[in-house]
């Protein structure tokens, strides 16, 4: 499987926290779900890739080269983030005439039709713009300039239901084109249960997993039960344990329910949940 | 050359948004009322002036409006899209000294004087020099401390400047330092032509560092 991009022992030192030689790859073809709490190291990740941030150590690769000085392979790379990175004051319009310049193979037909599709009025202004609708406009930049890779930093953040589905279905049909990858950082998890066919997950700037979704979640089961039923080997496999008045519950591995004893409940498990329970577990082992 | 042309389009499109058409009849209103009431000269000054304000807009606004992003994301090298900024101050401060020079001979023609075109030139390319060698020290603070902090301290070298220049000037009179000084101007009295060269070459060449302070110092900057 050809790989869109690919990051090697990534590494950046804060004062607060460290992001901690993360290696992960992203397909062709494919749409890679970027998750983790606040803080965990997503955006000092995304803003690595875009240069935005000096990595100290690591090698970052997109389209099988590494990152150089010309910038010149962001003309296939489509950047999306929660907040619009254009003048307040220019109009829809006029965002196409501020970059079009830049782009190789810009489209404005492409750009056109992205606009009429999105409902996005041509002389509104990015300030007038609602959240929903300048998610819209960057996409539409990044779709009419042929970008083969999808980057996008919290898209979906403070849209509605409806909105955020409809960024999940142009990224549904921008991944119809197997040449092309996306990578979508995001903590709203149930975008990436539509979306990801990968997951890569990070805690605290360390990598917990990287690989295909289904099996991180089928990886885990929530474990409920009362408080008779905990004992001390249950309590250490028990990940971000949460102990209460009437019981517990946690995430555990799938592999360990054997040891369960019959009044302990193990189910499915989330994406949701996953972060939740480990990212608890952390702060549990200090 | 064709991606530093669009970084300088980029910069004029971010300043065009917000200048609007009554600000450009004010400030030629302005020009004009100097040219008539003060010293026609001072429509070019003024003008130049306006023009000069208004090439570390930018740096503003791309502090406000994310712009560092939209740059970053762009197919053109950090390198170019500096060489293009310059590429636009320089376009604004020549439409600044242009402008205030038409206005200048406007002004000339309504008073009934005659229009010494060469004079003209001669001082909108002086207040060009001036302008151009003060963006040429302004520009790599900038980059290195962004607009807001950056606003505040690029002043200080053009007041040490000044300070140094006035203590030079009251203090140096009869003293050998003076005579150099007083040979100099009138070998640029006595060598117009090579004095307007030489003083271009210094302006070309404190660009050309300034650009390389610029590139030097915006290095390490994270967005």
């Amino acid at each position: 499987m050809k790989q869109i991009l690919e990051i090697h022992k990534l590494t950046k030192r804060y004062d607060t926290y460290t992001l901690d030689e993360l290696s992960f790859s992203v397909p062709q073809g494919y749409i890679m779900g970027f998750i983790g709490p606040n803080g965990a190291g997503k955006t000092t990740t995304i803003k690595s890739i875009m240069k935005m941030v000096h990595p100290d150590s690591g090698e970052i690769k997109v389209f099988g080269e590494s990152l150089s000085d010309s910038n010149e392979y962001n003309d296939r790379i489509g950047y999306v983030m929660d907040n619009p990175f254009y003048c307040e004051s220019w109009t829809v319009q006029g965002v196409e005439k501020a970059v079009r310049g830049f782009y190789k193979h810009w489209d404005s037909k492409v750009y056109a039709d992205c606009i009429k599709r999105f409902q996005l009025e041509p002389t509104k202004t990015v300030k007038a713009l609602s959240r929903g609708m300048k998610v819209k406009l960057m996409l539409a930049v990044a779709l009419s300039h042929g970008a083969e890779l999808l980057i996008l930093d919290e898209p979906t953040s403070g849209l509605d239901p409806v909105a955020r589905e409809e960024v999940c279905d142009i990224l549904r049909e921008f991944i119809t084109d197997e040449k092309k990858g996306v990578i979508f950082s995001t903590h709203i998890t149930s975008d990436l249960e539509k979306v990801a066919d990968y997951i890569t997950f990070i805690l605290n700037g360390r990598l917990i997993y990287t690989g295909p979704r289904d099996e991180l979640i089928e990886s885990y089961v929530r474990v409920a039960g009362g408080k008779e039923s905990l004992n001390e080997a249950l309590r250490e496999k028990i990940i971000g344990l949460r102990d209460h008045g009437m019981g517990f519950e946690g995430l555990m591995r799938r592999e360990d329910i054997a040891m369960l004893s019959s009044d302990v409940g193990a189910e499915s498990t989330t994406l949701e949940e996953i972060i939740v329970f480990m990212n608890k577990g952390e702060k549990n082992n200090g | 050359m064709d991606k530093v042309m669009q970084a300088g389009r980029l910069d004029l499109m971010t300043l065009k948004s917000y200048v609007k058409p009554h600000m450009l009849v004010l400030f030629a209103g302005i020009a004009i009322f100097m040219g008539f009431s003060v010293e026609k000269s001072m429509s070019i000054a003024f003008g130049s002036m306006i023009g000069f304000l208004f090439v570390s807009y930018p740096f503003a606004l791309a502090e406000r409006d994310n712009l560092n992003t939209l740059y970053a994301s762009l197919p053109v090298s950090r390198v170019k899209m500096i060489i293009g900024r310059y590429l636009f101050a320089a376009t604004i401060i020549i439409i600044g000294a242009v402008s205030g020079s038409v206005l200048s001979a406007l002004a000339m023609v309504v008073d009934k004087k005659s229009v010494d075109l060469k004079i003209i030139a001669i001082t909108a390319a002086a207040f060009f020099v001036s302008f151009v060698l003060l963006l040429s020290i302004q520009f790599p603070l900038y980059y290195k401390l962004g607009y807001a902090k950056g606003r505040l301290v690029v002043f200080i070298p053009l007041m040490l400047v000044s300070a140094v220049g006035l203590f030079v000037g009251n203090n140096i009179k009869d003293t050998a330092v003076w005579t150099k000084v007083m040979a100099m101007a009138q070998w640029i009295e006595t060598h117009p032509d090579l004095s307007v060269a030489l003083v271009i070459l210094a302006a070309v060449l404190s660009v050309v560092a300034s650009i390389f302070a610029s590139v030097k110092l915006s290095a390490k900057n994270e967005y």
